[in-house]
């Protein structure tokens, strides 16, 4: 496919123009913006996106210009929704379950007030659900009160304290918590999509047997150059088409090892049940350095293969706002890399079964992955610094060797200081 | 990494989703054919792991699967397409919306009900296998109670086989005791009445309807339809590796038209073998005359193999005619089960091919034929051969090369066939037709 954008694109700032499918192409105009994320819906669902760069395009782009690459991205998906929504007509219409959506937070007060308004409208303006979703607060180990104040600036919206620090630790306490038959998680540096919630119920009704439902996270704002080279590069990189993973997949040689494409932290809804069945969230992942990350890509992994289905639907959507500065971006991919090492580590451990994947995916990981975006860079193609790269493989290493079970040992000393 | 066998293959009527599909426990695959009004419009592969599956799940399933197809037969109105036209049509697509697939059910329906100009006989060539033969009759019964014209030519002869036709009244039964597929459809040609001879392999069990859209399918200057052949069972790990291996699971769901331009665009020899497969095929039986009948020197029975199908596609492109694939039309295959059959498959594929491509030389001389004969396959079939050792040592053995190579040495045999000038015809002299 044509690229769209090349590296002098990569400069802040992005705008982020919505286009519906059924609607005439509307004309872009950059203005100031250096390029266009366009984002495709079909009826409201997000159906594709494009990344129109400013020195590929120009700062106007004439319709015609863009008919050919609307269709090839945004075609497909439109087209299946519109025969999907045939096909289903006749089916009993999508339900919302009893829900708890939790938010896991530690002293980010200001961003949690946009996280908790979106969701508060988002309550208070669906009808017709039996009963309105419930909103948690995680405030995990906080320093003051400022959690508690926001929150306390919201009808409606419950507080729950996590005494331990870690994000898995905090999850587990809106475990603890919830008394409804679903609980759903969103970060607090973002918002769901309008469509959420109504992707969630799609895919509850077209996957009853679900242990985790999950969709794309699309970007906020594109504002500095960290969030534009972060979805250049393939953002949270989850497709926007149906999937449904489970035990084993037809014809991938590298499921379930590939958790990285399952779902993302920031959107992600399970069945209760299965959740509790699993012991939670594990919590020597997300621990904060020196292993940050990986917590949400471990329970993934244990649903699909404890045997229930990862439903994931493009309509049940996040928008999130991307680290904005250079060195923090450079921390989330060394944090990616350790999470993978230390995950490759644990699941070759306790699912033997998987362990030609996990090496499969190592040995695709090293060769092809990281030498295609190493090579990119020198010919304009890639998006990152091969300092992001390297750091990932330094992170990957170092997760390889250890980081797994050093983690263990600190969380359990964790949790004894706590209990002290 | 497919499963093991056996898969179970399952069809799913689109304007009827069943609430909860189930598989039987034994399954370790799933294939999944989405049909409207018969029309195949997609299919995909699932884990046993996915079923049950509810209606809404496979709605999405559906809706992935078929979305490009009916894009296309939207945008060509069912009407055949040329296989160079496709991209622009792709080009051109609008997003379909919901009540599209309305249209398109309409469409399917219209063209599926007109009634056929033409008057068809059905031909079934069979030699010793008077089982598959029985199951293939019963498959007929309803075209056998409307009084169709149908011929069963015996190319054994044995009185098993002639047994299993006296017991369908109303079936004729002609014999051809020298051995050869392309003899035994020549026979079938000559005993037929009607203006279209639809051939039925006698491991194949057509589907109900599945004639009228090959009748349906013959405009003016259209000579040969071939329609859509699928799996019946995928029971046996030979008979996965005969769909997926041996490139039968290739046929498109979009109706083609083949002709002069098709001859004339394609860059190597033309590839007339991907029309579609003779187990579904059907063909306006003055032109067979005309052009003096199927090459009794080639396929089955004779030199070996394939063949016999493509050779008088070819002619027939060749001899200025068109050649449409109706899709709508489907027969269900009932692949060999043993490694044994699906090896000597393989070696007969290999044969045939090489063996269609020098007659098909000696009676075009298109040198693009011969090119590919003497030299694109032998380079494949190295290549393939060179790589065998390495697949072995991944434990992904490729069984089917060693069968194929012989295949191609053994149909060197008949290289003079391509520098020697055909029979003007393989059929008796015929009085002046005046149908049509």
């Amino acid at each position: 496919m044509r690229r769209t954008w090349t590296a002098a694109d990569l400069r802040a700032p992005w705008a982020i123009v919505e286009q519906e499918m059924t609607q005439p192409l509307e004309p872009l105009s950059m203005g100031e913006a250096q390029g266009v994320y366009l984002l495709l819906r079909h009826k409201g669902r997000p159906a594709g996106r494009l990344l129109i760069g400013r020195s590929a395009f120009g700062a106007e782009v004439p319709p015609a210009g863009l008919k050919a690459l609307v269709q090839d991205t945004g075609g497909p998906m439109a087209t299946a929704y519109g025969l999907y929504d045939h096909l289903t007509a006749g089916l009993a219409p999508p339900a919302l379950p009893p829900l708890t959506i939790a938010v896991c937070t530690r002293n980010r007060a200001v961003l949690l007030r946009r996280t908790l308004e979106a969701l508060v409208r988002l309550r208070d303006g669906r009808t017709g659900d039996a009963v309105p979703f419930e909103i948690m607060v995680v405030d995990n180990a906080p320093p003051d009160n400022s959690t508690r104040d926001a929150v306390a600036e919201f009808a409606g919206v419950r507080y729950a304290m996590e005494p331990v620090p870690g994000l898995d630790f905090g999850r587990n306490r809106a475990l603890r918590e919830t008394d409804r038959p679903y609980l759903g998680f969103i970060d607090d540096d973002a918002v769901p999509d309008h469509g959420w919630l109504d992707g969630f119920a799609e895919s509850l009704r077209d996957q009853p047997a679900a242990g985790a439902f999950t969709g794309p996270v699309l970007p906020m704002i594109l504002e500095t150059e960290a969030q534009v080279r972060f979805e250049a590069a393939g953002g949270f990189g989850e497709g926007i088409d149906w999937r449904s993973y489970r035990r084993r997949r037809w014809n991938d040689p590298f499921y379930p090892a590939n958790t990285g494409r399952l779902g993302t932290g920031t959107n992600m809804i399970f069945r209760t049940a299965t959740l509790r069945d699993l012991d939670g969230f594990d919590e020597a992942l997300d621990t904060g350095p020196p292993l940050p990350g990986g917590g949400d890509l471990d329970i993934f992994y244990r649903v699909v293969r404890s045997g229930a289905p990862l439903a994931y639907s493009p309509r049940q959507a996040v928008r999130h706002e991307h680290r904005q500065d250079m060195p923090g971006l450079r921390r989330q991919f060394r944090s990616w890399g350790l999470s993978m090492g230390a995950l490759i580590q644990k699941n070759a451990r306790h699912d033997p079964e998987t362990r030609a994947a996990h090496r499969r995916v190592l040995s695709w990981l090293l060769v092809q992955h990281y030498g295609r975006m190493l090579a990119g860079y020198p010919l304009g193609r890639a998006a990152l610094p091969p300092g992001f790269v390297l750091s990932e493989i330094s992170g990957l290493v170092q997760g390889l060797f250890g980081e797994y079970d050093r983690s263990l040992a600190r969380v359990a000393q964790r949790r004894k200081d706590h209990a002290a | 990494m497919r499963p093991s066998a056996p898969w179970t293959i399952l069809h799913v009527d689109l304007d009827a989703l069943p609430t909860r599909l189930e598989i039987p426990a034994e399954a370790r695959g799933v294939l999944l054919y989405f049909r409207m009004q018969g029309m195949v419009l997609g299919l995909t592969h699932e884990m046993p792991e996915a079923f049950p599956m509810e209606a809404g799940d496979l709605a999405r399933r559906a809706a992935q699967a078929i979305g490009g197809t009916v894009t296309l037969l939207l945008a060509c109105g069912l009407d055949p397409v040329r296989p160079h036209e496709l991209p622009d049509l792709w080009a051109d697509r609008g997003v379909p919306a919901a009540e599209d697939l309305d249209r398109l059910s309409d469409l399917i329906r219209a063209r599926r009900d007109a009634a056929p100009a033409l008057t068809a006989s059905i031909v079934i060539c069979t030699r010793r296998r008077p089982r598959d033969l029985a199951n293939c009759l019963d498959s007929l019964s309803t075209e056998i109670a409307g009084d169709r014209d149908i011929v069963v030519v015996d190319n054994g002869p044995d009185p098993e086989t002639r047994a299993v036709v006296e017991a369908h009244p109303g079936v004729r039964y002609v014999t051809e005791p020298t051995p050869g597929l392309s003899r035994a459809r020549n026979a079938g040609v000559l005993a037929a009445r009607g203006d279209v001879v639809v051939f039925v392999d006698d491991d194949v069990r057509p589907e109900p309807g599945w004639i009228e859209p090959l009748l349906g399918a013959f405009a003016p200057g259209v000579d040969v339809v071939c329609g859509l052949v699928l799996p019946e069972t995928l029971a046996a790990e030979a008979q996965i590796a005969f769909q997926y291996d041996l490139g039968f699971g290739g046929m498109g769901q979009v109706p083609l038209l083949y002709d002069r331009v098709f001859l004339d665009r394609s860059p190597a020899s033309p590839p007339v073998w991907d029309i579609g497969a003779g187990a579904n095929m059907a063909v306006r039986r003055r032109r067979v005359l005309e052009l003096g009948g199927f090459d009794e020197r080639i396929g089955p029975g004779a030199a070996g193999g394939c063949g016999d199908d493509s050779e008088y596609w070819s002619r027939v492109l060749h001899a200025g005619g068109a050649i449409v694939y109706e899709p709508l039309s489907v027969v269900r295959h009932r692949h060999r089960d043993s490694w044994d059959d699906l090896k000597r498959q393989a070696y007969g594929y290999g044969f045939g091919h090489i063996v269609a491509l020098l007659a098909q030389y000696g009676r075009n001389r298109d040198r693009r034929d011969l090119r590919r004969a003497l030299w694109t396959m032998p380079v494949w079939l190295a290549r393939r051969g060179l790589k065998a050792p390495l697949q072995r040592l991944l434990r992904k053995p490729d069984r089917l090369t060693g069968p194929w190579l012989r295949g191609y040495a053994g149909s060197l045999a008949y290289l003079p066939m391509a520098f020697r000038p055909p029979a003007t015809s393989f059929l008796p002299p015929q009085p002046r037709s005046d149908d049509e």
